[in-house]
């Protein structure tokens, strides 16, 4: 009876006829090699079988691999005034297409004077300070918000706010490469109090005391992640 | 000059006399002649009208080793100019059966050519209902779902 069953719903997927189920894994990795990563953050909401292959292991360190194979992008960030950031930035060898989403608070645009230039504008209104890029991510934060983001995508992701009313804060982001996780390590420092320090970190979106404790010499603390 | 011919069969049982030559640049069948020879090779899992066309392509791709025919005269700036036009004269659903032919005979630079122009195409479209739209995908997910993967990527306020 059982057999019957399961033979019925493989015919009902063959009916479906999309080709990203029917072609086998290696193919659909060729494929999403070839595309700009603007294509592949579209890709995502096509549909739940081709998310959960850009998501995944295989892909995300096969595309790892050969960005970090190619000629690096240089990623500026302007404030408004005169303070400005230097980044350097993965990059892909195709220009990604221009696209603006209604939804999207970066709009992303290519400069039409040089090719290779693509900008974000992020909101005025907020000043985000970003780390440097660790494996083409970068991370900023403003205050007690912080994202990571993507700039080959325009992908950012916000992290949960920093539960503090300490405007101190001093943080790192990184990777270990040992459990494949990305990490932001935020100290946020109460200075009238006697140097009283808190260490928090970020895990599976979530903020995890570290320890908190006196501090001897916060301004040149040395931290390894 | 006699040329050595051999047959493969499609899966509606038709049976395509091709240049030994031409057909070597699948591996799987150049291992097969090997192997077999003088034997038909029956290809169960492809149309004729996809054997045809993979024929095609590699009767333009063939090098001879005389260097006296004339499909080896091409260079290779034209034979890059035939692929492109080779694969934007096929539709969307024959293109992804032609890069499947491509992946089971085992012809890399076909497989190549097929896999790039469906990334140029996922590349043309402008945002995931196109994609959809063309490639016949259905969408699976609820707006809801949608709606919280655009929230976890929006640049915050």
């Amino acid at each position: 009876m059982k057999k019957v069953k399961r033979s019925k719903k493989r015919d009902e997927r063959n009916d479906v006829n999309d080709p990203f189920i029917m072609i086998p894994m290696e193919l659909k990795l060729e494929i999403l090699m070839k595309l700009p990563p603007r294509s592949i953050a579209r890709l995502r909401f096509a549909s739940k079988h081709l998310s959960s292959i850009i998501l995944g292991k295989d892909f995300t360190e096969l595309y790892m691999t050969r960005s970090s194979t190619q000629p690096r992008r240089h990623l500026v960030s302007v404030h408004r005034g005169s303070h400005m950031q230097l980044f350097h930035s993965f990059s892909q060898e195709e220009h990604p297409s221009s696209n603006s989403n209604d939804n999207d608070k970066v709009s992303y645009t290519l400069d039409p004077d040089d090719n290779d230039k693509v900008s974000y504008t992020l909101d005025p209104d907020v000043r985000y300070l970003f780390t440097p890029p660790v494996r083409g991510l970068i991370c900023g934060r403003k205050g007690i918000k912080m994202v990571i983001g993507n700039p080959s995508t325009g992908q950012f992701v916000t992290l949960p706010r920093i539960k503090t009313r300490k405007k101190e804060i001093l943080s790192v982001f990184g990777y270990d490469p040992v459990n494949d996780v990305y990490k932001v390590l935020c100290l946020t420092v109460i200075t009238q109090r006697g140097n009283i320090a808190r260490g928090i970190i970020s895990r599976d979106y979530f903020w995890r005391m570290l320890w908190r404790g006196r501090l001897l010499c916060p301004r040149s603390i040395k931290l390894s992640l | 000059m006699s040329k050595k011919m051999i047959v493969l069969k499609s899966s509606e049982g038709v049976s395509f006399v091709v240049e030994e030559a031409v057909a070597r640049q699948s591996k799987i069948i150049s291992f097969l002649v090997e192997e077999f020879p003088d034997r038909e090779l029956p290809l169960t899992n492809m149309t004729s009208e996809i054997l045809r066309k993979t024929i095609e392509y590699c009767k333009k791709h063939v090098v001879e080793d005389d260097g006296g025919g004339d499909s080896s005269s091409s260079s290779s700036g034209d034979l890059k100019e035939w692929d492109v036009k080779f694969v934007a004269e096929i539709d969307q659903p024959r293109l992804m059966d032609l890069l499947m032919a491509a992946n089971y005979l085992d012809i890399p630079s076909l497989l190549d050519v097929t896999c790039q122009k469906v990334a140029d195409t996922i590349a043309a479209c402008n945002d995931e209902k196109e994609i959809r739209a063309t490639f016949n995908i259905e969408n699976d997910f609820t707006e809801e779902e949608v709606e919280a993967i655009r929230m976890e990527n929006q640049y915050p306020i």
